[in-house]
């Protein structure tokens, strides 16, 4: 165990390494150079020769990339000149907000999800398998921006059972306590999540079920309900904590484009207003933030996994 | 298991169907080369799927449909759809545009049409040239390993970790956007599943006993590699490829709702959508409803045909 989670941990500062020279190279390809994206589109020679001394950028690429690690890995993730803001200030404004949006829907999405699966597997190719089969098939292949705007057609402009809005509060206790509002937005990205979930909790299942530990549990006498619940969902439980760390980019740009329909004051929102803005400094210094988060999400999911699952520990990955 | 009749294959001709057979080691028999055995060809198994399995044939006939409509469909139905005319904005559905005009005077049918060609375009292309590179790389990272492998998975890994639409915005923030350009972009990132994917195909081909064979008689790298190492991985890579039209047509209609999207007179289905969604609350369904329309069910579509490949392949992806 000790082996695995030192080569795991090694292997992670490596691609976060490959992360930071992901983004390096982006900040490379800007058109003109970064000194333009930081200080805006006029700034003059004078200016853009100061910034490049002030910023090491007047030295050879391989000492500026080692300057740019060097400065991440002190936590800088840059300055943003349009919101006159750092950029770590800024997400740890705004993650708690995302942390809300998108915690609360996955484990919405878990508790919907899994049962779901459960039940599909179950009643395989049952008319209760077709209609579920068929209506994750089109929530998956529907475009989450589409769903929160007919969402808001529908619940908010038509029946006024929630507000079109997602809560406007700059804090993420605020947020909390106006539930309503939180309801479309959370409910869209959930719905997208359930879909593939179910989808892959239903195949999970049918494979579990073909399993000889089922038998023994059937042939002991246990009812089927036990052999569900008590056999069946526990290992079916194991890989959704790889799944969960697999999905995670992917939900991550579902909130992007809930958190856009819905007006939600998080990261995404202030993401996607860098984009229209030109914000370099804000684009840059939020994907290094995910790409990290990201990695060290797997890298959690791979270590709980193995002290679930003791079959994985051994051998290479 | 075998198939006793010879298997034409619509993609090969039937000698190079047969020879690609054989050397994909389908088993031959014990009589060793009795002519009643014939080798299945490469294609076969998937021709097989959509004789068998109906969400397969369904999922096939409504993208050879959508396709016609979006290709041939101008060919019948003559539409301006380069110049604006205000005077017939925003009108229903009727005899002169059958399912009426946009807010400046398109016609929505021919609109759907050219969405359609460059929305499935982008699809096609965005699979096509992700899955070429992703195999060459899975392939060339899992047979050399060692050292060369870890490095090259690493960046697939460091690549994976950056969520997608992020490092599209980005990338569509930066350069104006073209169809070329759009399916490059997207292409960037399309690569790497299908190269974790046939890596760890070619892991488990490795060790087999008719790669070893071709090694042990000296075949070169690259020959091993194109002539058994890919081909026996082709399941995987071709129901990869088939989700990934999918996800790419949805990627491009986030994209082109964030406005990063290909610039009038040129449209996607998600740009198509997002502008009819700006006037949903005028009643004018005809902008919305028929695209929307149209976008899930191709997505769905290609879902079908993905799901009923894997299934009957056999094969084991993380997804859905």
């Amino acid at each position: 165990m000790i082996g695995f989670l030192v080569r795991r941990v090694l292997q992670s500062i490596v691609v976060v390494f490959g992360v930071l020279v992901v983004t390096f190279v982006l900040v490379h390809l800007l058109p003109g150079n970064p000194a333009k994206a930081e200080l805006g589109p006029k700034a003059t020679p004078v200016a853009i020769a100061a910034f490049d001394r002030l910023n090491g950028l007047n030295h050879p690429m391989i000492e500026q990339f080692w300057l740019y690690v060097s400065r991440v890995a002190r936590g800088n993730l840059g300055f943003s000149y349009v919101q006159n803001q750092s950029v770590g200030s800024l997400v740890g404004q705004n993650v708690p907000k995302d942390a809300i949006l998108i915690v609360a829907s996955t484990l919405i999405a878990l508790v919907i999800a899994l049962p779901l699966g459960i039940l599909q597997a179950v009643r395989r190719n049952s008319v209760t398998d077709y209609v579920l089969t068929g209506l994750s098939f089109i929530f998956y292949s529907t475009p989450t921006f589409l769903l929160g705007i007919l969402a808001i057609a529908l619940l908010s402009i038509q029946f006024h059972v929630f507000p079109a809005e997602a809560p406007q509060t700059s804090s993420a206790l605020a947020i909390l306590e106006q539930p309503r509002a939180l309801f479309l937005p959370v409910m869209t990205l959930a719905l997208l999540t359930i879909a593939q979930f179910s989808r892959y909790m239903r195949s999970s299942s049918i494979e579990n079920l073909a399993q000889d530990y089922i038998r023994t549990a059937r042939a002991k006498g246990l009812s089927e309900r036990l052999v569900v619940w008590r056999h069946l969902l526990r290992n079916c439980l194991i890989p959704i904590v790889t799944l969960l760390g697999l999905s995670l980019p992917g939900i991550v740009a579902g909130a992007l484009l809930t958190e856009t329909v819905f007006n939600f004051p998080g990261m995404g929102l202030v993401f996607y207003k860098a984009a229209v803005d030109q914000d370099y400094a804000i684009l840059l210094g939020f994907t290094i933030f995910i790409g990290v988060a990201t990695v060290i999400g797997n890298l959690l999911a791979d270590v709980t996994y193995g002290l679930l699952d003791p079959r994985i520990r051994v051998g290479p990955s | 298991m075998v198939s006793i009749r010879r298997s034409p294959s619509p993609f090969l001709s039937p000698g190079a169907a047969d020879e690609l057979g054989a050397r994909t080691g389908a088993p031959i028999g014990p009589e060793g080369g009795d002519v009643t055995v014939a080798p299945r060809g490469l294609w076969r198994p998937i021709v097989d799927v959509f004789v068998q399995n109906k969400l397969a044939t369904v999922g096939l006939g409504i993208v050879v449909v959508i396709t016609l409509f979006c290709f041939l469909g101008p060919v019948f139905y003559h539409t301006n759809q380069v110049t604006t005319n205000l005077v017939v904005s925003d009108q229903a559905p009727g005899a002169q545009h059958l399912l009426g005009t946009d807010d400046v005077g398109y016609d929505m049918v021919g609109r759907l049409m050219l969405g359609g060609q460059s929305s499935l375009e982008v699809g096609l292309g965005v699979a096509l040239i992700g899955t070429v590179i992703g195999t060459l790389w899975g392939a060339i990272a899992g047979d050399i390993g060692g050292v060369v492998d870890a490095v090259m998975m690493r960046i697939v890994d460091a690549l994976l970790s950056l969520p997608g639409l992020v490092v599209l915005i980005i990338l569509g923030a930066i350069f104006q956007p073209t169809e070329w350009l759009l399916i490059l972009i997207l292409s960037l990132l399309s690569w790497l599943v299908p190269a974790r994917l046939v890596r760890g195909e070619t892991l488990a081909l490795r060790a087999r006993e008719f790669v070893q064979a071709s090694k042990a008689m000296g075949a070169k790298r690259s020959h091993t590699m194109i002539r058994h190492l890919m081909p026996n991985s082709i399941s995987v890579i071709v129901v990869n490829a088939t989700f990934q039209i999918a996800d790419a047509i949805l990627i491009l209609s986030a994209l082109s709702f964030l406005g990063l999207g290909l610039p009038p007179p040129a449209a996607t289905w998600g740009g198509i959508l997002s502008n009819g969604l700006n006037y949903l609350y005028d009643g004018y369904w005809w902008q919305v409803y028929p695209v929307a329309i149209l976008i899930i069910i191709t997505v769905v579509a290609f879902n079908f045909i993905g799901d009923a490949l894997r299934d009957s392949f056999d094969v084991r992806l993380q997804r859905f």
